[in-house]
């Protein structure tokens, strides 16, 4: 696959593996995150997405092989350099909400004045100022949320983990998170986060890894991915039966979502013979010639394997 | 800062901004403090009013002027306790005569009447008729009046009297002298109590803050926190800084109530000295400076040992409910502590004591007691804290891996063998 040797990595785990009891969670994971990139883990539930953050964050010890950070073994000091939002959230509730982010700043070894000024900076940001002396569990979901976020991006790291960031928030807050992250990036911040919605993906990183049941199934830059793909695929919008699109000449696999589908070509296939094809059967309101989706990318990939259908399952999980 | 310290100052501050712990730390004191003011004029007034206006019918015709003598006591206030009326009446005159001092009993003339039989110098009985005869204190004086007024009687027939009388009604006193290394000492007899209430305050300290804390343990894994904080600080760190945040709230809070009642107790001492009964003042043992530090000492070490233990319960469990279960068996290490007190008190320097002193789960109570009555030799007494240290740290050390596979799992409480997998999985 598309191995091309990425700038420095500043995150980089060879041969990793972890089992819980009989169960293998990742098995010989090499991933290489190159310095300032938003790179994304992608991979359905129960991939071992989490497991690897974890062990990136020193909060598992992995059974076998090396993570290094910064070109350093991972350490409990290695912490310091990374911003980490894990998966499942949670904040002392009975805490006031200034109180709570000076205790992780003080963690993160901001002084005093500079973390009021940062604390101040970003309630500021999220509009969330006025909250500052009500306590934790008076606030809702939505703006916990944004508050685990500050916890992460607090110290100013270097390196930030986001697991699985989105989830939970309404589209204005993520659309919100979208800027802070790609702002984050101008300022040459590293950005690894975890996401099993591949449009997500595609829309916010530049390096992407496909992992599935702990291994890797691809990686590298996305724009390298899908153009190796190929222009293999057409979205075709239509009102009618879709029926007829299985059985239409060149077509290898079909995604039919009911207003739209996406058509995989196969090798060598003419798309204006498609075009014509349907064209008499059904009413087609839009054609698109365009890159394979990630998804697509991914269910071919892991196609090959065995486990196909449960990845499939959950990927589309996300839509 | 380092990191073990910003996160204790965080549980100190949590915990001491509590209600519940602002209410026990001041109301506990507050309340002992009331009973003690309570008591004090209870006593006082009661001590005023403890006059007695007594008949007494003395058919030996003989004990009543030493009687009269006897009870002669006066009280804080200058007046005499007991005015003693002799009522004449001959043997076969008595009931008629106790049938009027009755009513006069009953119409309030008398506190009550005395009878003194005749042959009071071989029986050593004699009847108190009142409407109140419940009132120890004065029943107590009357009864001790009696038995001298009797004796001194008895020493007069025999021809004993004048100035060689005091000398047999002298006061004995025996002196207890403790053989220590550096040559004898008076002893410290009160002292011993000292190793109880370090028990006795680690045991209320324990009660009222460490299931507290481990449901806070608990909490942090279940509404995962913890996570969050592990990306900063490692296990050990974070449970470390937790066991020393709670154990400096619980110093807090015992010192609040030491202080405070050292404060009463000096308060009711100066009250008993006024009104003359400082008796049990010198029951308080002077006490060298090294009780007091190992006191504070061993209270500290003692409530880090427990509050780890808590610490590694509450890593395991997975529900509040279930750390409610767990933490009896805790509270019973203390217990036996408290019990095993009785065997190092009588032999407080018999290989038994000095081992099960420097055992660090005992040693807050049984070492404190064996200081002050078995001056154990300094190294003893370092060992019990160094141990004490180590405990703790080895204790942090299990409960920090378990704790670190401990807040991914929920579920099912692990056993024993998934604990050992627990342990080699970190």
């Amino acid at each position: 696959m598309a191995e091309a040797e990425p700038r420095q990595a500043i995150v980089r785990l060879t041969g990793v593996s972890k089992a819980y009891g009989t169960v293998r969670a990742v098995s010989g994971l090499d991933l290489a995150v190159p310095e300032g990139a938003v790179y994304g883990l992608l991979g359905p539930n129960g991939s071992g997405k989490t497991t690897t953050i974890r062990m990136i964050m020193n909060i598992l010890v992995p059974d076998a092989g090396q993570i290094e950070i910064q070109n350093r073994p991972a350490d409990a000091k290695s912490k310091d350099a990374i911003g980490y939002l894990p998966e499942e959230r949670g904040l002392y509730t009975k805490m006031k909400v200034g109180d709570l982010l000076h205790f992780f700043a003080e963690l993160k070894g901001l002084g005093k004045a500079e973390a009021t000024r940062r604390v101040n900076d970003w309630l500021e940001r999220v509009e969330l100022a006025e909250w500052r002396d009500k306590k934790i569990n008076e606030l809702s979901k939505g703006m916990q949320q944004k508050i685990q976020f500050i916890v992460s991006v607090l110290g100013d790291p270097p390196i930030l983990i986001l697991d699985e960031p989105s989830s939970g928030l309404d589209p204005v807050n993520a659309n919100l998170l979208r800027e802070i992250l790609l702002e984050l990036r101008t300022r040459g911040k590293t950005i690894l986060l975890s996401t099993h919605r591949m449009e997500e993906a595609e829309r916010l990183c530049d390096h992407i890894c496909l992992i599935h049941r702990g291994e890797k199934v691809l990686d590298g830059e996305l724009a390298a991915i899908r153009a190796a793909a190929g222009k293999s695929s057409a979205r075709v919008d239509y009102r009618g039966d879709g029926g007829v699109l299985r059985t239409a000449p060149g077509v290898a696999e079909v995604d039919d979502y009911g207003n739209y589908a996406e058509v995989r070509l196969a090798p060598g296939a003419d798309a204006a013979v498609l075009l014509r094809y349907l064209a008499g059967r059904i009413e087609v309101t839009g054609f698109a010639l365009q890159e394979p989706t990630l998804n697509q990318i991914f269910l071919e990939a892991v196609g090959g394997r065995e486990a196909a259908a449960p990845a499939a399952a959950g990927s589309r999980e996300g839509r | 800062m380092n990191k073990t310290l910003i996160v204790a100052k965080r549980e100190y501050l949590q915990r001491v901004r509590t209600k519940g712990f602002v209410i026990f730390t001041v109301l506990l004191p507050a309340i002992i403090g009331g009973y003690i003011f309570f008591i004090v004029a209870v006593v006082s007034k009661a001590g005023a009013n403890a006059k007695a206006h007594l008949a007494v019918v003395d058919l030996s015709h003989q004990v009543f002027p030493a009687l009269r003598h006897e009870l002669s006591d006066k009280l804080p206030n200058g007046q005499r306790q007991f005015r003693l009326e002799e009522v004449a009446a001959t043997p076969a005159a008595l009931p008629a005569v106790e049938a009027r001092l009755r009513r006069q009993v009953l119409a309030g003339k008398f506190t009550g009447f005395l009878v003194i039989p005749a042959d009071v110098l071989q029986s050593n009985l004699a009847q108190y008729h009142a409407k109140n005869v419940a009132n120890f204190n004065l029943l107590g004086t009357m009864e001790h009046g009696l038995e001298s007024a009797v004796t001194r009687v008895r020493l007069k027939n025999a021809g004993i009297a004048g100035a060689q009388l005091p000398q047999f009604f002298a006061t004995f006193h025996l002196h207890e002298l403790k053989v220590t290394a550096s040559g004898e000492s008076k002893n410290t007899g009160g002292a011993v109590v000292l190793g109880y209430i370090l028990g006795f305050l680690l045991y209320f300290v324990l009660i009222i803050n460490g299931v507290t804390f481990m449901r806070s343990v608990v909490e942090e894994k279940t509404n995962r926190v913890a996570e969050v904080v592990l990306a900063s600080v490692d296990a050990f760190g974070l449970l470390m800084g937790k066991v020393i945040g709670v154990a400096g709230a619980a110093l807090t809070q015992a010192l609040v109530w030491v202080v405070s009642l050292a404060l009463f107790a000096a308060y009711a001492g100066a009250a008993s000295l006024a009104a003359g009964k400082a008796g049990w003042m010198k029951q308080v043992p002077h006490l060298g400076p090294m009780v007091y530090v190992s006191f504070v000492v061993l209270f500290l070490l003692g409530f880090l040992v427990y509050a780890s233990l808590y610490a590694a319960v509450g890593a395991i469990v997975s529900s509040e409910q279930e750390a409610q279960q767990s933490q009896m068996p805790i509270t019973l290490l203390l217990v036996a502590a408290l019990l095993m007190g009785f065997t190092v008190l009588t032999t407080p320097n018999s290989i038994l004591a000095v081992v099960l002193s420097e055992i660090p789960f005992f040693a807050p109570v049984l070492m404190m007691m064996r200081i002050p009555i078995a001056n154990p030799p300094l190294w003893q007494i370092v060992l019990s804290w160094a141990l004490c240290a180590v405990a703790v740290w080895l204790i942090m050390k299990v409960t920090s891996r378990l704790y670190r596979v401990g807040i991914l799992m929920t579920g099912k409480r692990p056993n024993l063998p998934e604990l050992m997998r627990w342990l080699r999985y970190s």
